[in-house]
């Protein structure tokens, strides 16, 4: 064979060995998002049962407890939360749907990245809304001050931990837009 | 006129090398920053277990789940630091120090998924314990940034947006959100188009 040939022969199998990995590439990445996905789906899901659980003991609750401004307050934020969740979520779904499509690995690699991040925000989101409602429910079973207070020390927390959840993803869609933005 | 030729395929080359390495260092950081995210909503996870826990009677449980967020907690810190390392040794382009960095994020990120999820419950030195414990009575109200700020917040709302009303809001949304559509457009958490392709 001549040596044109030879060259041509190995751009080939270089092209078909290059195509193999990255489509192997773009599979595990869009496995990794599923994955965090379906994980993420299924608290959200036990969250939207224990608000129906919830609501069913606020209608429990004595007016004139002393918690209701606490739970009250908790229910402006944690409202915020769930709202966040849900969309967290969905952003996720459609990060996760671009995977497999990208035009590069690494655009790719960005995507995945995102419906990952996404995902952690839906969890944690969906995780605020179950701390707070596992408080509503202590509430209205009259538990002790005590574990009230463990319980309402936690969704505060739980709170300030998913905000700072959501921020960590800013900075990842901020680093990835300005890597992008400038291509 | 060769040598001239030559020059400039070595510069390109050395132009893609350097991009590359930057679009290394973005999608690196980028991606921490996820797993940063990731450890957060693990914290989360352990509070909303204490809250679930507390009351139940259930001593043991209790305890348990306090130390898991004592330790899950521990390793975030370890996170934070990581990804500080790792930050000023990218910015610095040192390759070698921000893969150790990212190596010890990684670390730490399993370390808090075994905290919180582990067959093991986690031993926590009690100073930390102590420490830990005495922040808890400094965070979550007023002043952090969580979207809650205790009575304050009670404070603003309206008369007429009473208690059930505001909880039948929430649940609402939880109505609508079942189909996951509708809504769903405008959030900074769900925007994606910022990354265009």
């Amino acid at each position: 064979m001549r040596r044109e040939g030879w060259i041509a022969l190995l751009v080939a199998v270089a092209v078909v060995a290059g195509t193999a990995r990255g489509e192997g590439s773009y599979s595990a990445m869009s496995d990794d998002a599923a994955q965090a996905i379906a994980s993420a789906e299924m608290v959200v899901e036990q969250a939207r049962r224990a608000m129906g659980e919830g609501k069913a003991c606020l209608d429990r609750l004595a007016p004139d407890s002393e918690r209701v401004g606490e739970i009250k307050s908790m229910i402006v934020a944690t409202s915020k939360e769930w709202d966040e969740a849900v969309l967290a979520l969905d952003g996720a779904k459609r990060g996760a749907t671009r995977v497999s499509s990208a035009a590069t690995e690494e655009l790719a690699n960005a995507y995945s990245v995102l419906a990952k991040a996404n995902a952690a925000i839906a969890r944690s989101g969906a995780n605020v809304v179950k701390a707070n409602m596992a408080f509503v429910e202590k509430v209205a079973a009259g538990a002790t001050e005590n574990s009230l207070d463990i319980a309402g020390m936690s969704v505060r927390d739980a709170l300030a931990a998913s905000k700072r959840a959501r921020e960590n993803y800013e900075r990842v869609k901020r680093i990835l837009f300005e890597e992008y933005k400038v291509k | 006129m060769r040598r001239q030729h030559v020059l400039k395929v070595g510069l390109v080359a050395m132009a893609v090398a350097v991009s590359a390495f930057v679009q290394v260092r973005a999608a690196d950081l980028a991606g921490a920053n996820e797993v940063l995210a990731e450890i957060e909503g693990m914290s989360v996870e352990a509070r909303t277990v204490m809250a679930q826990v507390a009351g139940t009677g259930d001593d043991a449980a209790v305890v348990e789940a306090v130390r898991r967020a004592a330790a899950v907690d521990a390793a975030l810190d370890q996170a934070k630091r990581a990804y500080a390392d790792m930050e000023k040794a990218a910015n610095n382009g040192e390759e070698e120090a921000a893969s150790a960095a990212k190596a010890k994020l990684d670390a730490a990120a399993a370390k808090a998924k075994d905290a919180l999820k582990g067959d093991a419950v986690p031993e926590v030195d009690p100073q930390t314990f102590e420490a830990w414990v005495e922040s808890l009575k400094h965070t979550g109200g007023e002043g952090n940034g969580a979207g809650f700020s205790g009575p304050n917040m009670y404070d603003q709302l309206s008369e007429s947006e009473g208690f059930r009303s505001l909880f039948q809001k929430v649940f609402d949304n939880f109505q609508g959100a079942t189909a996951y559509g509708g809504t769903l457009g405008n959030s900074p958490a769900g925007d994606l188009d910022a990354t265009p392709e």
